[in-house]
């Protein structure tokens, strides 16, 4: 379709497009046939590449376009120029052919020109007919619609035709990458290299005082913090490829099958194979499911060949409909968190759980998911898992789990945003993932974090989609208390730098939080003031009481000389004065320990209801009315606690 | 383990080089025939896994049913005969009446020729290779009764970590040779009904001078679901029969001063399932029906906090 209201009167620049395709010409040159030296330019317009195909390139160059000034212009500039219509297969076909007479072509331009066409396959089939006799290389150009300025007011209700530009009025096609990757394939168009113009803003972005687009808002940085993280595509304004002629392929450029069936849960365990005896557990516990709506896909990582076997060995031996539905893939790179972005990757599931191969579901695992998902689609669905301790152990040279302390329910019952924020409450086998934030949304494990990656996850995607909780007890998170496990083969400094990185990680942009989240953040800022309060007025009184020990030091062990003196001060009131003296002093002890850095960090490494059993919680207000006894009980209990002792190089000077 | 009591000529030894037939019997009471049938599909994989190891030549699957309407129709049995058949046959028995746990197995394995009998829940899902794990202790001649660990909660009985040797094996999933089984009479389903039938048998194996194995290595899942906190919640008939059982168990097994203080204890809880309980066993005292007592040295059984073995800690 032409355009009456502009001419296109674009120059050539080194980072427009035609520098851009000028360049692919030019990188790709080795791939043409040498002897040929034509070049054609459809819909070339001005044809703002002309002098610098001629000059750079040294091929002869020759102009087509719908507008007979364009050609007239061409040809006053000294180039072969012809009128055509870009209009069906056989006209196009018959118009390059008449004009070529029987030359062979070097290579072919069509830059933004496609997205004008009503029958742009067609034209296409025919430029591949042309390009295919002499093997020309061939570059195209189209817009991309889905530029970010054009994305996000359209995700606010703003369509803006423009004159020219990005949605110029005259186009009839919308492209973008994998459109236009699809059409040119259907055609029998292959691409070999892409050159695409970037334009942080487009011509598309106005009015600048749209909240999407200014550039200091909250909106548009959370909005780009999530779509420069799908592709690099954002701000691609021209898309610019390479193609070289080859057979057609039979997909067709649009989506006709909107969605294929999917299993409900797709279960990814990563495995070392170094526990098969876990494994078979592990299959035996899925086996049990009552709920069978799941796929497994087991990620085998830096697996030997004899490992190897043996993990293919305890997925063969399942019986028959456990076994076909599956998969194991294997990953020989990165750390601990890549074998899960190679697992979800696979993952076709609607929702992707991850399993340890050391951790058992309940019969109801899958089903109380799927239950949870029935009213909360789209969120991270979250149950709950007990702990339970374990040990290896070798029965009549078999090896075996056996448990040693009862299932702990240490891990709160439901999720609370807030609190993740500090520290993980959440293992990973509570939890599922919409496929979507993986999928479509390119939410990725960190692999620059060598532990905690799933807590760092946890947080970004409940920051997205929000979390549902089911309160339903449904799996049982193993402890090793002597093998080997994630928890025991990382050093304490590794893990407090993993921490610190997550914390500036959760700073650096933007966040949602669930609906209730401000009225929790109101209730823990009056706590907090409450504490200080509180704090202040403990530390007034140990003042005070320091005052006083002070004057009556000297005095102590001569109640002759005191006690006419000040009357009151008897032995037992002086018992009592140091009973509180000292339970103050053991309380700004503990009030040290709570706050102290070692303290804050080792934060994901325990649970602090467990410190002081019986769920009691240790906060600052509650030792205020503990007894000496009591504060002795906590003051050991932190001291004792693995947390503690595995911050130690946190407190050394 | 009182080695002196050890007997030397077992009747049925796993050499491991000689394929054995194998009884898995089950008894049905109201379950869900989507779980049986989930729990064949398991166990008709281990059973093609066992023959082609060349450790089994036959499984055969026996179902006693004791509900008041069959779990299965004649047609349905068909279908599962058909499905199953190329690794495991099937039967399956309308008892007619509720003959409990006891009863239902004493009743599956008369007249059976297996060399073992696999007892087991209907619902468990074995793991692939249990006919293999199961059976190795028994290259052992002193062992009787072999049982596996139940996933996902794990029993809390005391167990020797080399030797698996325990104080009494669940009949969740346990395997047992049949000329043993027949040799101390089966269970003891005239005392027992639902609870304590296993204790009771794991001690008369024991008894007879056998070992009792658990092997933590041969799982099953049998779906068991725990509270919030960890607990796991047993039913009302669950708590009254294993109370029933309890008292019975420490009279049996030469304990009467034990059940007068459990009686003690029943007397004055206030939940009515001890009442009840406590009321059953002075009524068979009364009328003489209590089984004769046994192992009257107290060299056998274990009575330790209420519970049947020493266990590893709380559940």
């Amino acid at each position: 379709m032409l355009n009456s209201h502009n001419e296109y009167r674009n120059a050539y620049a080194p980072n427009n497009v035609y520098g851009r395709a000028l360049e692919l010409l030019k990188r790709n040159s080795g791939r043409t046939n040498a002897r040929s030296r034509i070049h054609v330019d459809i819909g070339c317009g001005r044809a703002a590449i002309a002098e610098k195909v001629r000059d750079e390139l040294g091929l002869e160059y020759i102009g087509f376009d719908g507008n007979e000034d364009s050609v007239n212009d061409l040809k006053q500039r000294g180039f072969e120029a012809y009128l055509l219509n870009l209009e069906g297969i056989d006209a196009t076909r018959v118009a390059l052919t008449a004009a070529l007479d029987g030359r062979s072509v070097a290579s072919i331009t069509m830059l933004d020109t496609l997205e004008h066409l009503p029958d742009g396959d067609a034209v296409l089939a025919a430029i591949r007919e042309v390009a295919q006799k002499d093997n020309s290389l061939l570059v195209f150009s189209v817009p991309n619609v889905a530029h970010r300025d054009v994305g996000f007011k359209l995700a606010f209700g703003m369509w803006s035709y423009t004159d020219a530009g990005l949605l110029d009025h005259t186009h009839v096609r919308l492209f973008d990458r994998k459109t236009f990757e699809k059409t040119l394939r259907k055609a029998g168009l292959h691409v070999i290299d892409n050159f695409d113009v970037h334009q942080n803003h487009s011509d598309q972005y106005f009015p600048d005082t749209h909240p999407v687009l200014a550039g200091g808002t909250l909106l548009r940085s959370y909005l780009k913090k999530l779509r420069n993280n799908v592709d690099l595509d954002a701000d691609v304004n021209q898309f610019v490829f390479a193609c070289l002629p080859g057979g057609a392929v039979a997909e067709q450029p649009f989506i006709n099958v909107r969605e294929s069936p999917r299993p409900f849960l797709s279960i990814v365990t990563r495995t070392q194979g170094k526990r098969l005896h876990c494994l078979v557990e592990y299959f035996t516990s899925l086996a049990g499911q009552s709920c069978d709506d799941f796929e497994v896909v087991i990620v085998g990582h830096h697996l030997s060949i004899e490992k190897q076997i043996g993990v293919e060995g305890v997925i063969e031996d399942n019986p028959e409909w456990l076994r076909t539905r599956t998969r194991l893939v294997l990953d020989d790179r990165g750390n601990r968190a890549h074998p899960l972005n190679v697992g979800f990757a696979a993952a076709n599931g609607r929702y992707i759980a991850i399993l340890d191969d050391d951790d058992l579901p309940l019969g109801h695992w899958v089903e109380a998911f799927k239950a949870l998902e029935q009213e909360n689609e789209g969120k991270l669905l979250r149950c709950v898992s007990l702990k339970q301790n374990i040990v290896d152990v070798n029965v009549l040279g078999r090896k075996g789990i056996r448990s040693v302390a009862h299932p702990e329910a240490c891990y709160p019952s439901t999720y609370d945003h807030l609190d993740h924020l500090r520290q993980n409450y959440s293992p990973n086998n509570t939890l599922a993932f919409p496929r979507g934030v993986f999928h479509f949304l390119n939410l990725k494990f960190d692999e620059a974090l060598s532990t905690t990656e799933d807590w760092d996850y946890i947080v970004r995607v409940a920051n997205v989609v929000g979390v549902a909780s089911s309160e339903a007890v449904t799996g049982i998170y193993h402890w090793w208390t002597t093998a080997h496990s994630s928890r025991t083969e990382h050093a304490d400094n590794e893990w407090s730098v993993n921490y610190s990185l997550i914390l500036q990680k959760m700073d650096r942009d933007p966040v949602l939080l669930p609906p209730g989240s401000t009225a929790k953040i109101r209730a823990l800022l009056s706590e907090r003031d409450g504490d200080r309060r509180h704090i202040e007025m403990l530390r007034e009184q140990i003042r005070g009481l320091e005052s006083s020990e002070s004057y009556l030091g000297g005095h102590v062990g001569d109640p002759e000389t005191y006690a006419p003196r000040f009357g009151l001060v008897e032995s037992g009131y002086r018992r009592v004065l140091d009973e509180e003296l000292a339970r103050r002093l053991k309380m700004e002890r503990v009030v040290g320990l709570l706050e102290s850095r070692s303290w804050r960090i080792s934060a994901p490494l325990r649970f602090v209801k467990r410190i002081v059993s019986r769920g009691r919680s240790v906060s600052i207000s509650a030792c205020s009315r503990m007894t000496i006894a009591e504060l002795d009980q906590v003051i050991a209990a932190i001291e004792a606690s693995a947390s503690w002792r595995l911050t130690a190089p946190l407190r050394r000077h | 383990m009182n080695d002196s009591r050890m007997s030397t000529s077992l009747p049925m030894a796993f050499r491991g080089d000689t394929p054995v037939s194998i009884q898995v019997q089950s008894i049905l009471y109201n379950n869900r025939a989507s779980d049986v049938k989930r729990a064949l599909q398991s166990l008709a994989r281990s059973a093609e896994l066992a023959m082609r190891a060349g450790v089994c030549k036959q499984v055969l699957v026996r179902y006693g049913d004791s509900s008041q309407m069959p779990c299965f129709k004649d047609d349905e049995v068909a279908e599962l005969q058909r499905e199953f058949s190329s690794s495991i046959s099937i039967e399956y028995v309308h008892f007619g009446a509720n003959l409990g746990s006891a009863g239902g197995h004493n009743k599956l394995a008369e007249e059976s020729t297996s060399d073992f009998f696999l007892i087991q829940n209907p619902d468990v899902v074995v793991c692939p290779r249990i006919f293999q794990l199961l059976l190795e202790p028994f290259s052992n001649r002193g062992v009787g009764l072999v049982e596996a660990k139940q996933l996902p909660i794990e029993h809390p009985k005391e167990y020797d970590p080399s030797t698996g040797e325990t104080s009494w094996a669940a009949t969740a999933c346990a395997l047992v040779p049949r000329s043993l089984f027949e040799r101390i009479g089966g269970f003891d389903s005239a005392s027992f009904f639902l609870y304590c039938d296993d204790v009771d048998f794991s001690w008369s194996i024991r008894l007879a001078g056998y070992q009792v194995i658990y092997q933590p290595a041969a799982v099953v899942f049998h779906d068991k679901r725990l509270t919030a906190d960890g607990k796991w919640q047993p039913t009302a008939s669950e708590l009254y029969f294993s109370a029933e059982a309890a008292l019975i168990l420490a009279y049996k097994w030469s304990r009467a001063d034990l059940a007068e203080k459990i009686l003690e204890y029943f007397d004055v809880a206030p939940e009515p399932h001890y009442s009840r309980a406590a009321a059953e066993y002075r009524n068979r005292l009364s009328n003489g029906k209590l089984p004769k007592p046994v192992d009257i040295e107290n060299k056998i059984a274990q009575f330790i906090d209420g519970n049947y073995a020493t266990h590893r800690y709380a559940l």
